[in-house]
């Protein structure tokens, strides 16, 4: 067996409310309080795969995926990459896992910056990194720009990202997360920016750069019928929480957790002949300081047992590879 | 009985570099109790339309020709101050972020009362506040929470309250503008829900723009499909998904995933929507369009009915039938096209 | 860009990473700043009037007709005192026969100076205070502003004549003393700007490629925020030029040199405010004069940072 290429072990992000000085020294004898916004979240990813992680706002999806890559500092858990212990690196070595790990973000607008020309912004980790020579690191950019279709890179090369449309910047961002070659990427909402009729290529790019780059991918997404098409793999999470992981074929048309089954019937077709139900819960996500001692949907659930709230419950194996956090499933 | 008739309505944004024809050229009709929805892509004009019909254009925007005929008064003639009485009261607006619908400083009751006594004043407080919680009760919200401040609501709440405010004065018409693209599934679904049997409830028509092509299959007895400022292809539901006509909504179908399909196939449609800043004779997707020829570039096409009430613009829309099972291959879109079409529109436009 | 650009070959790489790489950063910056002048009528007017004194203080010494501190005598010995202008002296003499104009000229260069190295001193404390605080945030954050927060407490003008006393009445203490003063403002602002660009999804992806906290911050926050920077520069030129004739008007100045202020001290300790309207009217628009022009080049640059009021023209 190999390695998983990245693995989290119940991982835990809170951050703290009012943590100014202010309210430290007023209120220093008080508890602090949290949003638990990853409250124990565990899954790996194995190389070359693409999983998929998917909830409502709220959820804890992306800040687990960027604890995951410690963009942000776990408050509890273990992570591997590569089976090395990610927790507590530093310095150097943090640095050179980030030549591993690259993240794309939702807003192509948002996340490139405008000072930076096209060139400049794509060649920076190269600088960063300390790699190859100058004409090297052209050729490279190039090679690059070419290879996410801003093709020929030379008209592109000098243009700033106000010049461009949301999907060139779109791959403007891909193109500098892949020319370090690394070997896993963290796709946060990676098209729902972008324009639907330029949407598939956005994501048939990704496609073809796992395939070439032997890349592993984390896709986070509302949009369950994206990760469907991206990912071999999807967790659902609910409030901090995975309530169900599986490969993508059950999870959506075998959905086992009442949540992932309401999740999966609220998703609107294109299909005037064929009427779907529609979810069948009612209520919003609570708010994320919300604290319960049993299941997380209970308050919504629509097959809600009393012991629900007798505890939080583990994750049991529907079938293979397929584990829902739900008491229905207990065998 | 049709409620709305608009007739080659042409609303431009006077820029530094021009006229947009932000719409040029739009003709639709909406009947009593009908469900119209207005899909395109960011800039298409979709927006715009709705924007001409209550004439809440931003500041560089006007109606330059056309008409929109609303119970047999044309709008566009109207002074501001004779449109005022249509607002609210025969054409509301749902808008698609309901932050910005609500005075945070004023409880929603207090917003809902004022809405109702400026356009009825001889409604009392007593009535328009009972008339509020009814109005919380039809949107499926707690009648007590009606006191409560905007930001004491959830996303979810404060988009209910939103519709329950354009519902506040039994509007004959109902503009909703991306109702329910930034709220979460589940919560879009609940909605939904809730606005189509609305429709039952009430004698409302509605227009619903959206880029999500999917909502309005759901939700729309017609869709219109707007390109370019344009619309493209018009008419009801079923047609459109079934048996597109125009080349931008066979591909706009294919464009992108759907959860009932099994392995699909995503095709995109090359290019980037067009400029709109003075726009030259000819099809605005001659440029995307894999069925083109040279009719298409240099002629505009006009809407013409292929069947009854199914109209197109499009110079092949007799080809249809041949047309439609190539645009549903992947080749179709990328065949014979130099390879940065895909992209490079936009990088050329400053040379 | 040009149209044979578009094919790429192997060899237009070199020429491209040469044209492409950091060298261009500057181009693009000189580009940007002319955009910013380009159709502000005022700015344009503020430029001009600084390129003025610029021009008179780089060569103040040969404009100037006599020796700014020489004291004049008529040809039978007589020291010429308050002479009003003539066609001898353009602006009259002074109570013990110095030429004005000569002076207003050679003044010209220490407010130029004192300006220019206040400002940027104070500005270069601000904006580091700014960044740094904004970005790291917590403790370093709340040291830092606190200290702000004392600074703001300072009452200027005295703390500045105090300073100049302590440190003894020389043109580099006095500039000393804005800058440590003046920085408090551009320090302010520069943090709210950097909390508000710190969010931004590029800042993390500037982290994500790896890249330390302070490529993160002279890299990629400071070009973000440079039009402010500028801004409050501008501004610091201004509040520093007054700053000085405040000083050198109530007599701590330095007492070698010859600048605006001084001459307007001297006109008051001669009794000659009311008097001699030749000696104190040059000195007193020239100050007026150099303010404004950086005010409204700084307004022009307001306008970058604070598209509002654009608007309101």
């Amino acid at each position: 067996m190999t390695e998983p290429k990245l693995r989290v072990e119940s991982l835990e992000k809170y951050f703290p409310i009012n943590a100014g000085l202010a309210s430290k020294l007023l209120n220093w004898n008080a508890d602090q309080q949290y949003v638990r916004a990853v409250d124990g979240v565990s899954f790996e990813i194995e190389p070359s795969e693409s999983f998929g992680l998917a909830g409502e706002s709220g959820c804890g999806k992306t800040t687990a995926g960027k604890t995951a890559i410690r963009l942000l500092e776990p408050t509890g858990g273990d992570i591997y990459f590569d089976g090395r212990q990610l927790t507590d690196l530093s310095g150097s070595e943090l640095k050179s896992f980030r030549r591993e790990a690259q993240i794309i973000y939702q807003d192509p607008f948002e996340s490139l910056n405008p000072r930076f020309s096209v060139y400049d912004w794509v060649a920076e980790p190269l600088d960063i990194h300390d790699i190859g020579t100058e004409e090297e690191r052209t050729e490279r950019v190039y090679r690059t720009l070419d290879n996410v279709g801003l093709e020929p890179p030379s008209a592109y090369a000098g243009e700033y990202p106000g010049d461009l449309s949301g999907g060139e910047r779109q791959r403007v961002a891909i193109a500098r997360a892949i020319v370090l070659n690394p070997s896993f990427l963290l796709a946060d909402e990676p098209a729902s920016m972008l324009d639907v009729s330029i949407r598939a290529s956005v994501l048939d790019l990704f496609k073809r750069l796992q395939r070439e780059l032997n890349l592993a991918a984390l896709y986070i997404s509302h949009d369950l019928s994206l990760l469907k098409y991206m990912c071999d793999r999807i967790g659902i999470m609910y409030l901090g929480k995975l309530v169900e992981v599986g490969p993508t074929e059950e999870i959506i048309h075998n959905p086992k957790h009442p949540y992932t089954k309401a999740l999966v019937a609220s998703v609107p077709e294109v299909d005037p002949d064929n009427r779907r139900d529609g979810a069948s819960i009612g209520g919003e996500v609570p708010d994320p300081t919300f604290e319960t001692t049993g299941c997380r949907f209970a308050n919504r659930c629509p097959e809600v047992m009393p012991r629900c709230r007798d505890g939080e419950p583990p994750m049991f194996e529907t079938s293979d590879d397929h584990y829902t956090r739900c008491v229905l499933y207990e065998s | 009985m049709t409620l709305l008739e608009i007739e080659t309505l042409k609303t431009y944004y006077h820029t530094e570099t021009g006229d947009v024809h932000a719409v040029d050229g739009v003709s639709l009709s909406l009947s009593r109790n009908e469900t119209l929805g207005l899909v395109g892509e960011s800039g298409s004009g979709k927006t715009t339309i709705a924007e001409s019909i209550n004439r809440i254009l931003p500041e560089n925007g006007e109606v330059v020709d056309g008409s929109i005929v609303y119970d047999g008064v044309n709008l566009t003639e109207l002074s501001e101050k004779e449109l005022q009485k249509y607002r609210w009261n025969d054409v509301s607006l749902i808008p698609q972020s309901a932050m910005n619908a609500f005075d945070p400083v004023y409880t929603i009751e207090e917003q809902i009362v004022e809405v109702i006594r400026a356009h009825r004043p001889d409604t009392s407080k007593a009535e328009a506040r009972e008339r509020a919680q009814e109005l919380f009760e039809f949107v499926d919200l707690d009648p007590e929470r009606v006191t409560d401040y905007p930001h004491q609501f959830s996303g979810g709440m404060k988009q209910r309250a939103a519709i329950a405010i354009a519902l506040a004065l039994d509007p004959p018409i109902l503009l909703a503008d991306e109702p329910t693209t930034a709220l979460d599934v589940i919560i879009q679904d609940q909605i939904l829900e809730r606005i189509k049997d609305l429709q039952a409830e009430i004698n409302s028509a509605m227009i619903m723009i959206t880029h999500d092509i999917s909502v309005v299959s759901e939700t729309c007895d017609e869709i219109a499909v707007v390109y370019g400022g344009r619309i493209v292809e018009y008419t009801d539901t079923e047609t459109v998904i079934n048996e597109p006509h125009h080349p931008y909504t066979m591909g706009l179908r294919n464009a992108f995933p759907s959860i009932a399909e099994g392995d699909q196939e995503l095709i995109s449609i090359p290019g980037s929507p067009p400029e709109l800043v003075n726009p030259e004779e000819g099809c605005r997707f001659a440029d995307r369009c894999p069925f083109a020829e040279e009719e298409c570039y240099e002629k505009t096409p006009q809407p013409r009915e292929v069947a009854e009430g199914h109209v197109v613009e499009c110079h092949r829309a007799d080809e249809a039938e041949e047309l439609r099972p190539e645009a549903n291959k992947k080749e179709a879109w990328t065949e014979e096209r130099p390879k940065d079409a895909a992209a490079g529109q936009e990088g050329y436009s400053n040379d | 860009m040009s149209t044979q650009n578009r094919t790429s070959t192997e060899d237009e790489y070199d020429i491209l990473s040469q044209h492409y790489g950091g060298r261009s950063r500057l181009r693009q910056t000189l580009a940007a700043q002319r955009e910013i002048f380009r159709g502000e009528r005022l700015g344009q007017i503020g430029l001009l009037l600084l390129a003025i004194f610029l021009f008179v203080g780089l060569f103040a010494p040969l404009l100037a007709p006599y020796d700014a501190q020489e004291k004049l005598r008529t040809d039978d010995g007589e020291i010429k005192r308050m002479e009003a202008p003539s066609t001898e002296h353009l602006l009259g003499t002074t109570r013990l026969g110095r030429d004005v104009l000569s002076q207003v000229l050679i003044g010209t260069r220490i407010a130029l100076i004192v300006g220019s190295l206040g400002a940027f001193m104070s500005v270069f404390i601000g904006t580091n205070m700014g960044l740094i605080s904004g970005y790291f945030g917590g403790w370093t954050d709340d040291i830092l502003m606190r200290l702000t927060d004392i600074i703001y407490g300072v009452p200027f003008l005295p703390f500045v004549i105090v300073l100049v006393v302590i440190l003894g009445p020389s043109l580099l203490n006095v500039i000393l003393a804005i800058a440590l003063v003046q920085w408090r403002s551009t320090a302010r602002v520069i943090r709210s700007q950097v909390l508000t660009i710190k969010e931004r999804p590029y800042i993390e992806a500037a982290r994500a490629a790896g890249g330390s906290d302070v490529r993160v911050l002279y890299t990629h926050i400071l070009p973000n925020v440079l039009p402010l920077v500028f801004l409050y520069g501008a501004f610091s030129v201004g509040w520093a030029v007054i700053a000085e004739a405040s000083v050198s008007f109530l007599g701590f100045g330095d007492p070698l040199s010859v600048s605006w202020g001084k001459m307007l001290f001297t006109a008051y300790t001669a009794n000659a405010i009311r008097t001699a309207w030749w000696w104190v009217i040059p000195p007193g628009l020239s100050i007026n004069l150099l303010v404004i022009s950086v005010f409204l080049i700084g307004r022009t640059y307001e306008k970058v940072s604070n598209p509002e009021l654009r608007e309101r023209e």
